[in-house]
């Protein structure tokens, strides 16, 4: 059965002085891709940009570009979508090619004389190292238990899911966007950006092709108590390559395989490329605060 | 010596000002290195021969005017005996010639500081070596064919690796080689440029083996530098040998230079009518800004930093007093990941913020496009054979230096065991390794690096270069006889993107280049002017419409839209400052000279009636230049001779004679496009008198005084030009609006430091008389006034006569009009207002009152007159600013947005 969800994501900044000019890039809506389907979404800023598109980046996600030039102390961004998402294959992670060995998928990846399909090619942009790179010896090490010989990938990526979920700690605010994966092996703590891009960088580490996820999670209210509205939260995961140009998305902050409860919004090689808002302001001010809403009610 | 990597592009990275690492990475020339060159004997040209086995080693070099039994290559001979017959002694005459046109032309480069130095590097004179670089025709035409046939293959990856990516999924590239390389970037897929190509400009260093063939060192991609210079140096050439350089007639360089505008206006989206171009610059302290700014003013498009510019509505406009052009075409000298902090670099303090989605729009073209530095990479270099059959159905013309790629076992092994002949390139990151240099513990350790990711590096064989006679003496032109000697060179050549194909230069920026010992990156002593030799017609039937050779090659001058171009806040706000700096030059250079007289009238004489007005006018010296404590320290009253030369000379000097010269220096190089050409030959004789100055000994009062002089005639010919060669415009009205506040600034505060108080008549008189002086007032005073100096005849000549050009009343009169005369003027806007208040209240005063004194001797009307003028001149120049080159909105962008993670994960 798949499920509905209305999403509505508010971001606020408020700023210590006026600004002149504020142009921004958010990705915000949960895209189209098997499996899942948006049927409807909208973003609104306040105050109301002179200019607004929305536009389609190399990956495929759709992002928003605005720019508001009403002097305000205030912004507003919210985005308002209607997204329906699909059960995954029921046998997913129990045929070909999740069973097949970790190190298969590297060579499909990189192994020049297996032949393999025309879309490897693009698949080795997330094998590689980011520009500043990640992948260290602690992390190859950090790694290597769970990259037994001729493992089959799904156990792989299932064991190292829960290692992350079982040796850290979430400690929310703990960490910003200049954290490095070292860090946070060094902290044995973070947020969920934070295990999905130590997942990511483990997987690398070992020559497969994983990217981030940017996206949201529906959460149950506890047993008995009413859905509260707006204390959900935007989330991240990770998603590892298989052969045949199929992707097995997991989740190592909830120590699960990515399901329907899984809304996805964009993916890149880091948190970087997928960002939900980035900008740059014009102004004297000198400090900001943002703060950030959302809500996933099922339908 | 500048060190210079002649394999890199020259995108003009100003990165001190953008956070990043800085890089030296052009094609630079500067001063020389040492090298032992002795005279030899008679005509300059024997001893050539004799002095390549010094060059070379034992390596046998192709020789580009000697043929293998040593006769001189036919398309030498011209040149060769047209200097011979110069005879001995000429080439040195010829060197200096070339060196002095390139100090009137400003020709200049700025090495960036090594060491992460926080200072902005000082501009230092571009080598161009007195000796062209001939190529023969016909090797000339395989060479064309080459380059041309490359930029059209690099044009087919560029367009297939921001396209389908057939390249990388047919294996042809392997995808690391795109995906792992920095110049790779993603958000430059959405982007196309209007027309046939994607790749607008391409420049390729070429160097010469034994073998005779040309290879490719590097092709420059991201925004290749070196055009500009290559039409300066064929300007400074054909100017200083005239006659050779018409008997030899090499083919023109306007043709390119055509091309390119040409090229810059087809690049337009279709819907811009007439499209407005213009070149976006990094600033003037960039590596190549000459290059930039040259360029500029040759095609006739305006000069911009990012500051001129904003994104708005979807598109991208020029700011112009307050209005806004839309702009159509930008020529990128700013490296693209640099070029727009929202979407790429967000530390980028050098982009246009908006500018990638105005291109995702299509309503803007950049050109080189964003992303076309990913054809940089080393790599790519040993798959360009493959390439070319595959995408051109032809095989390669012009092949490249060999080059090795880690990323396949076969070259791996090669890299491995001649590691200390290649030099070694990163194909993710801009690190190089000379191989020579390593140490063997180093080199194991790079060997271990290269073999844990081997795709991550390239090996290329240090590049053979040919032999050619340079004048240009390598040591710097310490005074040994200059005489032709061989060295090694290479040339940059350059194609620009036509409808059918693409356009050569028919000529390039030729190097001179140092190999041994082996550099990386390669050191470039001189730039060349390279000469391509036309095909010979057989027949007069054969011939073309007869033209006759020009004697001097005139670049084509295209009329700019300065207009539009000059009323950018940045270029308002240099051109004020220019303004205000020359004129405080001006005013200082008077004032000093004034002073020394004195101080020599009365330093010999001291029983001369009036000694005590030196004191009063060394003091006014430091007052009115703010040089505290100077004069005002007995020490240095006693001495005035070192203050006073450090008040010439002291360019770190706040109030210096020598700050004003480089501040005005460095606000004319910001708006090069703006201003007369003649305007570089006069501020290098302005340097030239200083540097006499600094060399000559501290007491050395002849020279001060000589320097002196010159300093202010050359101030004098650049009000000279201000006033009869320049357009009036918004530029011009708001430069001249800083020369008159500064002028009235420096008078207000000469009069408050000299005439404050009631003097003996003998010292006022001699006061009065260099006050005058130093106000370029003393002729017409004397003929206007006889008998003794009084302060009220001079506060009417200095203050109120409306027909002198140096009184106060003169200033605020043409401020006004300058004020007026602006595009946007209103008559009442708080500029022309404040101008208004300070000639109502210069009219009120009765010059007769202000003679009058206090209890304790002080003309107090005269000092609130002035030094309350003096405060409005100040508040002014404050509003000046604020209201026509303000930029809008603050200063800074703010990473408001994007510093925190916003997400917060479930669990």
């Amino acid at each position: 059965m798949s499920r509905r969800y209305r999403i509505k994501h508010i971001t606020t900044y408020t700023y210590s002085d006026r600004v002149t000019s504020s142009y921004g890039r958010g990705f915000l809506a949960p895209r189209d891709m098997d499996g899942q389907h948006c049927l409807e979404k909208s973003v609104t800023v306040e105050p109301a940009p002179t200019d607004q598109s929305f536009g389609v980046d190399v990956y495929g996600n759709e992002d928003v570009y605005f720019h508001v030039t009403h002097d305000h102390e205030k912004l507003v961004v919210t985005a308002d979508s209607l997204v329906e998402v699909y059960p995954r294959p029921a046998d997913e992670t129990t045929s070909w090619p999740a069973t097949a060995s970790w190190e298969s998928a590297r060579m499909a990846l990189f192994d020049a004389n297996v032949p393999t399909d025309p879309a490897r090619a693009s698949a080795v942009e997330f094998a590689l190292d980011l520009p500043t790179p990640e992948i260290t010896d602690e992390v190859r090490a950090y790694a290597a238990p769970s990259f037994w010989p001729g493992r089959p990938l799904a156990d792989v990526v299932v064991d190292l899911t829960h290692r992350i979920f079982t040796d850290f700690r979430y400690l929310s605010g703990s960490t910003t966007v200049s954290t490095t994966v070292v860090d946070v092996l060094a902290a044995r703590s973070g947020v969920c950006q934070d295990f999905a891009r130590l997942a990511i960088a483990c997987l690398r580490s070992q020559g497969l092709a994983a990217r981030y996820v940017s996206g949201y999670l529906a959460t149950e209210p506890p047993p008995g108590k009413e859905r509260m509205i707006g204390v959900d939260a935007t989330h991240a995961w990770a998603a590892v390559w298989m052969p045949n140009d199929r992707w097995l998305a997991f989740d190592p902050t909830n120590d699960q395989l990515v399901d329907e409860r899984y809304a996805t919004v964009a993916w890149g090689r880091d948190y970087a490329d997928v960002p939900p808002l980035r900008g740059v302001i014009y102004t004297e001010a000198e400090e900001s605060t943002i703060a950030v809403s959302v809500d996933v009610a099922p339908q | 010596m500048v060190p210079v990597d002649t394999t890199l592009s020259g995108a003009g990275r100003n990165e001190d000002v953008s956070g990043g690492a800085g890089r030296n990475d052009d094609v630079s020339s500067g001063a020389g290195r040492n090298e032992d060159v002795s005279s030899g004997a008679g005509s300059p040209w024997l001893a050539y021969r004799g002095r390549r086995e010094a060059v070379t080693g034992r390596v046998d070099r192709f020789d580009e005017m000697l043929d293998a039994d040593d006769a001189v290559r036919p398309h030498w001979a011209e040149l060769v005996d047209g200097m011979r017959e110069a005879g001995s002694g000429a080439m040195q005459t010829l060197q200096s010639r070339v060196s002095r046109l390139v100090d009137d032309h400003g020709i200049t480069y700025n090495p960036i500081p090594s060491g992460g130095s926080e200072a902005l590097p000082s501009a230092v004179r571009w080598g161009l070596d007195s000796v062209p670089l001939v190529v023969a025709a016909d090797e000339w035409d395989r060479l064309e064919a080459g380059l041309v046939q490359r930029s059209m293959l690099l044009d087919a990856m560029l367009t297939d690796i921001y396209g389908a990516q057939e390249t990388v999924r047919r294996g042809l590239i392997p995808p690391e080689l795109v995906f792992g390389n920095p110049g790779y970037l993603r958000t430059a897929h959405a982007i196309t440029v209007p027309g046939p190509h994607q790749l607008f400009m391409h420049a390729a260093d070429v160097a010469r083996g034994s073998d005779g063939d040309f290879r490719v060192v590097a092709d420059r991609t991201q925004a290749p530098s070196g055009v500009g210079y290559a039409l300066a140096d064929r300007r400074v050439m054909s100017r200083a040998m005239p006659e050779l350089f018409q008997a030899s007639n090499p083919r023109p360089l306007s043709t390119f230079a055509r091309a390119v505008r040409l090229a810059l206006r087809d690049a337009a989206p279709a819907s811009a009518e007439n499209p407005v171009v213009v070149v976006l610059s990094p600033g003037s302290h960039s590596e190549t800004a000459f290059d930039q700014a040259y360029l500029a003013t040759v095609l006739g498009f305006p000069l911009v930093e990012n500051a001129d510019l904003v994104v708005r509505d979807g598109c991208l406009w020029m700011r112009s007093l307050g209005k806004l052009r839309r702009v159509d075409v930008v020529l990128r000298r700013v490296d693209a990941e640099f070029a727009d902090p929202l979407d790429l670099r967000p530390d980028s303090h050098l982009g246009v913020v908006g500018l990638v989605e105005v291109l995702r729009r299509g309503a803007v073209s950049v050109v080189n496009t964003l992303g076309s530095g990913v054809l940089e990479n080393p790599a790519l270099l040993p798959l360009l054979p493959a390439l070319s059959r595959a995408l051109l159905d032809e095989d390669l013309i012009l092949g490249s230096v060999q080059t090795y790629w880690g990323g396949d076992p076969d070259q791996l092994s090669h890299i491995g065991s001649r590691m200390r002949s290649l030099v070694l390139r990163s194909t993710t990151s801009r690190r190089t390794v000379v191989g020579h240099d390593l140490t063997d513990v180093a080199a194991e350790e790079l060997w271990k690096r290269i073999l844990a990711e081997p795709w991550k590096w390239t090996g290329q064989e240090v590049p053979e270069f040919s032999l050619a006679p340079v004048g240009s003496s390598i040591d710097g032109g310490s005074g040994s006889q200059l005489s032709v000697a061989p060295a090694q060179v290479g040339m940059r050549l350059f194609t620009v993107a036509q409808r059918g194909g693409y356009t050569p230069m028919r000529g390039g920026l030729g190097q001179v280049v140092l190999t041994a010992p082996v550099t990386e990156p390669l050191i470039t002593v001189a730039s060349k002017d390279v000469w391509v030799k036309s095909v010979e017609r057989v027949t007069p039937a054969d011939s073309a419409p007869h033209t006759p050779p020009a004697t001097v090659e005139e670049l084509p001058q295209y009329a700019a839209s300065n207009v539009d171009v000059v009323s950018s806040p940045r270029v308002l706000g240099d051109l004020f400052w220019f303004g205000r700096y020359s004129e405080r030059a001006e005013d200082m250079t008077r004032l000093l000279i004034a002073a020394r007289e004195r101080n020599q009238d009365y330093r010999s004489m001291p029983w001369l009636e009036g000694s005590e007005s030196l004191p009063i006018l060394l003091e006014a010296v430091t007052k009115v230049s703010r040089t505290w404590p100077g004069f005002l320290d007995e020490k240095n009253r006693s001495d005035a001779s070192v203050e006073m030369r450090s008040l010439m000379l002291s360019t770190g000097r706040l109030g210096s004679l020598a700050q004003s010269v480089d501040r005005m220096q460095q606000a004319a190089r910001a708006v090069r496009d703006q201003l007369s050409n003649d305007t570089w030959a006069v501020l290098n004789r302005i340097d030239t008198a200083l540097e006499e100055l600094a060399e000559s000994p501290v007491h050395n009062g002849a020279q001060l005084a000589s320097s002196q002089s010159s300093v202010l005639r050359g101030l004098l010919a650049l009000a000279g030009l201000a006033s009869e060669s320049m357009v009036r415009d918004a530029g011009w009205y708001l430069m001249d609006a800083g020369k008159r506040i500064e002028r009235g600034l420096q008078l207000t505060a000469l009069l408050s430091a000299t005439l404050s108080h009631a003097l003996t008549p003998s010292t006022e008189q001699a006061v009065i008389d260099s006050v005058l002086s130093a106000a370029e007032s003393s002729v017409i005073y004397r003929r206007r006034n006889s008998g003794r100096a009084r302060p009220a005849a001079v506060a009417q000549l200095l203050l109120f006569d409306e027909g002198n050009p140096r009184a106060l009343v003169y200033q605020l009169d043409r401020l006004r009009d300058d004020l007026g005369s602006l595009p946007d003027a209103s008559g009442t806007s708080r500029p022309e207002q404040l101008v208004e208040q300070m000639r109502v209240r210069l009219r009120r005063v009765d010059p007769g009152d202000l003679e009058s004194v206090d209890a304790n001797g002080r003309r107090v009307e005269l000092l609130e007159l002035v030094d309350g003028i003096h405060d409005s001149l100040e508040e002014l120049s404050r509003v000046v600013l604020a209201t026509h080159m303000s930029l809008p909105g603050g200063t800074q962008p703010l990473w408001g947005s994007a510093n925190i993670r916003t997400a917060n994960g479930v669990r």
